[in-house]
């Protein structure tokens, strides 16, 4: 073993979203600290540990924590319904939840500690082994047999969220690929937009953390606000940024980027959606110095495919996805189809064996995952995304599993039967709800929203409602889910 | 004045909940609630600088100013003093 080098200590490794900075020699007592703590209630390496707290200081130390511990973290939107949150944890039965909210688990048995360095903030420890009776819970490992680094949390056709496994090796081979494909030096100052629950931010989190980089946390209220986001990135000399194409299309069209200084500004990395190509262009033109990345990948594989785009005044169609990354092969199959097997790719879904089977394959010593997106490749040997073979719906970089949105339909009083299908307007994607019903009640999209909000995160709820007689069918008698868009674009246009 | 804005903001509704507005009373929370969702608020928000003329700074683009009709037909009449 080298002597660490210590130089470090005294730089500024974290920023919160209200300015208040920590070093990483204090960075690393606060995690020295907590991974204590963590040991004190037996939390250790295979452990599942559920982070349900604001992006905040005190929720990076906790994630850096597991990590170190070689524990599992899991984060928890905060601001998901109380029944998912309850759902999502049921699911992945952690050992412990680090949370803020003294009181939320009346019945275990909880411990209020301190995270070091950060005075003001309160954490309390949750010992949860009981949290729920699992009914696979025979099935599922108390511990992981294997290290793995987090569960992420995505939405499932039938209705439950699903978590993605992924192991320590597929993140570190990640992270290095990351730090190394995009030149991250210490330097570096590195905007952390996406939430922690949010696959974007393993890029942030752990290449600032690999590269003793400055990472600099956006609350949600923040990145929801591009005015202010555009004041800050440019005040805090942001040198990295890792986001949607929502968030930098916004950013182009409210923030008013044009009045402020971007000259520390080098690298724009974007993912999870396809960006619009005159928005991309647009921001191009003022960004003109700085690099631009095209990121693709899911949750399950992390990013598998990435290019530099290299600007073309005359392309109308959306800039390719890219090649795909070193250490990485793909295979197209026949429906077009895009499989992908590397060091990214996840192990499993979560307590769900048969989805697993279903999606994720092993060559020799390689995981495979089928992405279910359809890609072509283009004259110069770049992917080009060309769309879903199933339903799923991208919506400001969040998958959508329209089966999901309906299975909560169906549970309305006075809903018989439900349909949700995406349509966009200009540059956003729009989702309609088609529903069949008793007739023993109106719906309006405003009832319907603030029904759904009880039970569905907020990138979930509908834009407009429709009430029909009956579904359009195939001729093999199932529901024409494209007639279904069809009727909804024209009914919405009269 | 406060009824022109309130009438100005109805229209935009009307035509971005595709025509669900009619349900929606002065006081309805409509962000907390997520019946705008934050593209529609920012356009909401550019569509009422330029027809009052006024100009939200960037801490006053905020779910508070922006709750309900009330609450904005207030602050839209605060910055037009």
């Amino acid at each position: 073993m080298s002597v660490e080098n210590q130089s470090h200590l005294n730089r500024i490794a974290l920023v919160d979203s209200q300015g208040k900075s920590m070093t990483f020699g204090a960075l690393k007592t606060s995690r020295e600290m907590f991974a204590s703590i963590l040991f004190r209630f037996q939390v250790g390496g295979g452990c599942r540990v559920a982070i349900l707290l604001e992006k905040s200081l005190a929720s990076a130390i906790a994630i850096y924590t597991c990590v170190d511990i070689s524990a599992a973290y899991i984060p928890v939107d905060v601001h998901l319904p109380k029944s998912r949150i309850d759902d999502t944890l049921a699911d992945c039965n952690p050992h412990v939840v680090v949370h803020n909210q003294p009181g939320l688990f009346p019945d275990n048995e909880s411990h209020a500690c301190r995270i070091p360095g950060l005075e003001e903030t309160f954490i309390t420890v949750l010992l949860a082994p009981n949290y729920r009776e699992v009914e696979s819970k025979q099935a599922m490992p108390n511990f992981f047999t294997e290290y793995v680094s987090y569960v992420l949390y995505t939405s499932g056709s039938t209705g439950i969220p699903k978590g993605v496994v992924v192991p320590f090796d597929a993140t570190k081979a990640f992270v290095m690929w990351a730090s190394k494909s995009f030149d991250i030096v210490e330097t570096d100052q590195i905007a952390s937009i996406a939430p922690f629950h949010f696959d974007l931010s393993v890029l942030d989190l752990f290449v600032a953390r690999y590269k003793k980089a400055t990472l600099h946390l956006f609350s949600p209220e923040q990145v929801r606000n591009p005015r202010l986001m555009s004041e800050e990135l440019s005040k805090r000399k942001i040198s990295t940024i890792y986001a949607t194409p929502t968030f930098y299309g916004a950013l182009l069209e409210f923030g008013k980027i044009e009045n402020q200084d971007w000259s520390y500004l080098r690298s724009v990395l974007f993912a999870g959606e396809v960006f619009p190509v005159k928005q991309l262009h647009g921001l191009m033109s003022i960004w003109n110095n700085v690099k631009f990345y095209n990121l693709y990948g899911p949750t399950e594989t992390n990013v598998c495919t990435f290019t530099e785009i290299h600007r073309d005044n005359d392309r109308t169609e959306p800039y390719a996805i890219g090649k795909v990354c070193a250490g990485h092969e793909i295979e197209i199959t026949e429906q077009g189809e895009l499989l992908v097997g590397g060091l990214h790719v996840a192990k499993n879904y979560l307590n769900r064996s048969e989805l697993t089977a279903e999606k994720f394959f092993t060559v020799g010593n390689t995981r495979w995952f089928r992405t279910g997106d359809k890609v072509e490749v283009d004259g110069t040997g770049h992917l080009l995304y060309k769309g879903r073979l199933d339903r799923m719906v991208k919506r400001r970089g969040y998958r959508i599993e329209p089966g999901e949105i309906e299975s909560a339909l169906h549970k309305l009083d006075g809903v018989t039967g439900a349909v949700v299908v995406e349509h966009r307007e200009s540059h956003s994607v729009l989702l309609a709800a088609v529903v069949t019903t008793d007739g023993s009640r109106n719906f309006d999209i405003v009832q319907l929203k603030s029904e759904l909000f009880q039970v569905l995160p907020d990138y979930m709820l509908p834009d407009s409602v429709i009430t029909v007689n009956e579904f359009p069918k195939t001729s093999s008698g199932k529901i024409d889910y494209l007639k279904v868009q069809q009727d909804v674009v024209s009914s919405l246009h009269k | 004045m406060s009824a022109e804005i309130k009438s100005e903001v109805r229209t935009f509704l009307d035509a971005s909940l595709s025509g669900g507005a009619s349900a929606i009373q002065d006081d309805t929370k409509l962000i907390s609630s997520r019946l705008l969702d934050s593209i529609l608020a920012l356009r909401l928000v550019t569509h009422l600088e330029a027809k009052f003329n006024i100009e939200f700074a960037a801490h006053e683009v905020t779910a508070d100013n922006l709750e309900s009709i009330n609450r904005i037909s207030e602050f839209v009449s605060s910055k037009m003093k």
